[in-house]
């Protein structure tokens, strides 16, 4: 960032991005407190699985009682969806502030040159970074707030499953780290797999380009059909590459959702003891299973 | 709506008729991943209403790793589904985009003319993936992903009607409102894109002026505007968000009513005694399988919109003909041929661009034609090659009219070379074969050497020879001229119409290139465009085009020695001045 987005003081990326997030404290703290309560609102309906199995359990449920157990859900659902709407809004304020606040000092500050040498790029390029590097400025700023809001997440949701059973919330969550460690190196594995098939696909259409601006041409050499041979091969490639690179985004995801499946397999294994004994309860299972989903989709 | 229904059903069983072994596979695939995602719940049933009974715990054990099998055995089975598709999917559209080019390339110039490249790369290329989509979309989407929500309803209504009559409404709803929110959504982000556009646009220009802005002392003018601009960029970003968040929170909260109902109704269950926790579980765990179909149904229906328009105009260019009707198969004879216009009249559109030509050229003669731009002199070459057919009159190559023989004989027996050389991202074979792989490395390099490339050639890097890639820029304008001179020889036609190059090429190239024309035009028929004087004297006869007349015509010789004919008049000012 610092490379792209030229400031003459030459701020480091770091004290860079302090100046972005914190120009405007209070709508940073702000859009954090948010967006911690939107992490930690996906916990909720968790919890009200809990209490409705474990009142379920107990046997003392009528139907009224029910319910209000299933209202619950609703209501859960309405906390997490406050949290995600007012998020959102005060988000779009923080990026918005963000990037205005890039743009108009950036122009200031070419204006405030001399004329002759305000620019020392080409004006596309110096376009380019008004839009692209100001929209990564964005990003990076934004996903400090995305890094908190899934730290405080995690934290919370460890300590409420440690609560209810240290062994299982250890020994199912860890892993779950390691395994989406390996599907992050996976995709940068896809990554360069996308990259190939991306010259694949832009010989395919450069060949197009060629082939149908000299129709002509072809026509008079009578080449239709060597031609579209030409064109078979390319595309063919093409399609060796896309597979492949699906194949690898295929795999990815399959470790992603094996993860959620077999991590549910894993719980019953670790919670069949308890289960039986009554000290792991349904609703236990359903908190752990809901938290677990939400993790990975965090 | 019908006849394009069962249009569209034509083309997929074009494209995807081919492909049944594949296509069965991935049905059965799909099928045995729908069935285990919909029996794995149950064991989870199984398992917690066997603790609660106080079972073995190896039991539970037991059950607990067949779950973990199931859904791992779902998850591969499921990830080779899509890669089957996948393949299908690539297969299909392969084929489609051949077909198109090989049917583009075989119409007429008329369509050419009235379409640019990039529309037709846009229809090869991109509107046929819209087949992929159709049929990903329809078979393994919306089929899949319906059987799936079937399945799930009916299992549920297994348990209890009433279940099942619950999870029915609340899929159908759910389906619905998150349909139309998506609609809303869509429109709202196009307008940030308008918006932002407008404003880099805005910071682009004023980037571009700096210099003027400063001598203006418009900076605060400058600065205003951008605040303006940023004040609109705000006001639609956050109201795409604002609209765009009831996207994403619409899921959230179909999701927790569906979460409530399921619970509402197996807590209902449990409370009146009729069914036990574990299927209270059940129930509950169906509801989250219900998001994926959901979601995927509500994405595909406005895929399968898209799709249909692209498959129309996919169907639309397939069904183009061309205005050339091909020949019964005429032969046209061997050698140098006779070339016959015939009172050849030719209009493209309403603009008469041929009235009334009748030319005739023995075998083996060479008839340079001389006229100003627009006068015909191109279109007089393209009626040669059949590239249009005359309005009125006829041509005829060596006795056969053009209409009667084959295109492809025509074009074999006649050829054109002008002044653009296209050359293709390929070998340095394939562009002198124009892809023709029965030529054999021999006769090209032989052929090299006699118009004067073999150096060239073996100057190629790394001693590849025809096996090289022909770069861009690897060739110098001469050299290009003499690579579709060596096409020309390859392919040894009876009749060469010579579109000669006005621009002027270094005298080394220039030297090759004439002793090059004076093998072409050595036992060959041959029609000469000349723009030079050294060309025409190869000439045997003279035709003057204006204004689609031939305004004179007859032996060289006679005219340029004739002072009342257009031709010596033309020697006397300097043919390079006149038709440059």
């Amino acid at each position: 960032m610092s490379a792209s987005v030229r400031t003459d003081d030459g701020l480091g990326t770091t004290r860079f991005l302090w100046h972005a997030v914190w120009f405007r404290p209070w709508r940073y703290t702000a859009d954090n407190i948010l967006w911690i309560g939107v992490y930690c609102s996906r916990l909720l309906p968790g919890l009200a699985a809990q209490l409705g199995f474990d009142t379920l359990q107990r046997g003392n449920a009528d139907v009224p009682t029910v319910l209000w157990l299933a209202a619950l859900f609703v209501g859960a659902g309405s906390v997490e969806l406050f949290f995600q709407v007012v998020g959102m809004v005060v988000d779009v304020g923080f990026r918005f502030g963000v990037s205005g606040w890039l743009q108009r000092n950036m122009l200031a500050e070419v204006l405030r040159r001399p004329g002759a040498r305000a620019l020392d790029r080409t004006p596309g390029e110096a376009q380019s970074i008004f839009r692209d590097d100001v929209e990564h400025a964005e990003n990076g700023a934004d996903w400090t707030v995305d890094m908190i809001g899934n730290l405080v997440f995690a934290a919370v949701a460890m300590a409420i499953l440690i609560r209810v059973n240290a062994t299982i919330a250890i020994l199912v969550f860890l892993p779950l780290v390691a395994i989406m460690l390996v599907a992050q190196a996976a995709t940068t594995r896809l990554r360069r797999s996308r990259s190939a098939t991306q010259q694949a696909t832009s010989r395919v259409t450069g060949a197009l380009g060629e082939i149908l601006g000299a129709v002509q041409a072809i026509q008079i050499g009578r080449a239709e059909d060597g031609v579209v041979e030409h064109f078979r091969g390319l595309a063919e490639e093409r399609r060796r590459y896309a597979l492949r690179e699906r194949a690898i985004t295929l795999v990815t995801q399959s470790i992603y959702w094996n993860t959620v499946y077999v991590g549910t397999g894993l719980i019953l294994l670790l919670g069949a003891q308890a289960m039986r004994t009554g000290s792991f309860t349904v609703g236990d299972f359903a908190l752990f299973v809901s938290s677990r989903s939400r993790a990975c989709s965090a | 709506m019908n006849v394009d229904r069962r249009r569209y059903l034509q083309l997929f069983a074009r494209y995807l008729g081919g492909e049944w072994r594949r296509a069965t596979l991935l049905s059965l695939l799909l099928l045995l991943t729908i069935g285990l995602e919909i029996a794995n719940p149950q064991l989870l049933r199984r398992f917690i209403d066997s603790a609660l009974a106080g079972a073995e715990v190896s039991s539970l054990v037991t059950i607990a790793l067949v779950f973990m099998g199931v859904a791992f055995l779902t998850q591969i089975l499921d990830a080779f589904a899509r890669y089957v598709g996948e393949d299908l999917g690539w297969a299909a559209t392969n084929k489609a985009r051949i077909d198109l080019l090989r049917h583009v390339l075989h119409l007429d110039q008329t369509f050419h003319k009235a379409r640019t490249s990039g529309e037709l790369i846009e229809r090869i290329d991109g509107d046929v993936v819209a087949l992929a989509t159709f049929f990903s979309s329809f078979v393994v989407n919306v089929f899949g992903n319906l059987l799936l929500l079937v399945g799930i309803v009916v299992v549920v209504a297994r348990e209890s009607l009433l279940a099942g009559v619950a999870f029915l409404v609340f899929a159908l709803a759910a389906l619905g409102v998150l349909t139309r929110i998506r609609t809303v959504a869509v429109r709202e982000w196009e307008r940030v894109r308008e918006v932002s556009a407008q404003m880099y646009g805005f910071i682009g220009e004023r980037l571009a002026g700096t210099e003027d802005i400063r001598s203006s002392g418009a900076e605060w003018h400058v600065m205003n505007g951008l605040v303006q601009h940023h004040r609109d960029w705000y006001a639609t970003r956050k109201a795409s968000i604002v609209k765009g968040t009831f996207l994403w929170t619409g899921t959230i909260a179909t999701f927790a009513v569906g979460h409530g109902i399921a619970f509402a109704v197996g807590g209902y269950l449990w409370a009146t005694g009729t069914v036990t926790i574990g299927t209270v579980y059940l129930l509950f765990h169906y509801v989250e399988l219900l998001r994926r179909p959901i979601d995927q149904l509500r994405r595909e229906l406005e895929q399968i919109q898209r799709a249909v328009a692209s498959l129309g105009r996919v169907e639309q260019l397939l069904n183009t003909e061309s205005r050339l009707t091909e020949g019964r198969g005429a032969a046209i004879p061997r050698g140098a041929i006779a070339v016959d216009f015939d009172r050849v009249s030719f209009a493209y559109e309403s603009d008469l661009v041929l009235r009334d030509v009748s030319l005739r050229i023995a075998p083996g003669g060479v008839l340079g034609v001389l006229g100003r731009t627009g006068s015909g002199k191109t279109t007089l070459a393209r009626l040669l090659l059949r590239f249009y057919d005359p309005t009125a009159g006829a041509v005829r190559l060596g006795g056969v009219d053009a209409r009667d023989a084959r295109l492809a004989e025509v074009r074999a027996r006649a050829t054109l070379v002008s002044q653009d050389v296209q050359l293709f991202h390929a070998s340095v074979r394939d562009n002198l074969t124009l892809f023709d792989h029965s030529i054999s490395d021999e006769r090209i390099r032989d052929v090299l050497e006699r118009i004067g490339l073999g150096p060239w050639l073996r100057s190629l890097p790394d001693d590849r020879g025809l096996d090289a890639e022909l770069r861009s820029g690897a060739l110098s304008a001469g050299e290009a001229q003499l690579v579709a001179f060596a096409r020309v020889f390859l392919r040894d036609p009876g009749l060469v119409v010579l579109d000669e190059a006005s621009s002027r090429l270094d005298p080394a190239t220039e030297r090759h290139i004439e002793n090059a024309i004076d093998e072409l035009l050595d036992r060959r028929t041959a029609i000469v465009i000349a723009h030079r004087l050294a060309t025409v004297e190869r000439c045997d006869e003279i035709a003057i085009l204006e204004n689609g007349r031939v305004v004179e015509h007859g032996p060289r010789h006679a005219l340029a020695v004739d002072p009342s004919s257009r031709f010596h008049e033309l020697l006397r000012i300097g043919l390079e001045e006149v038709l440059a």
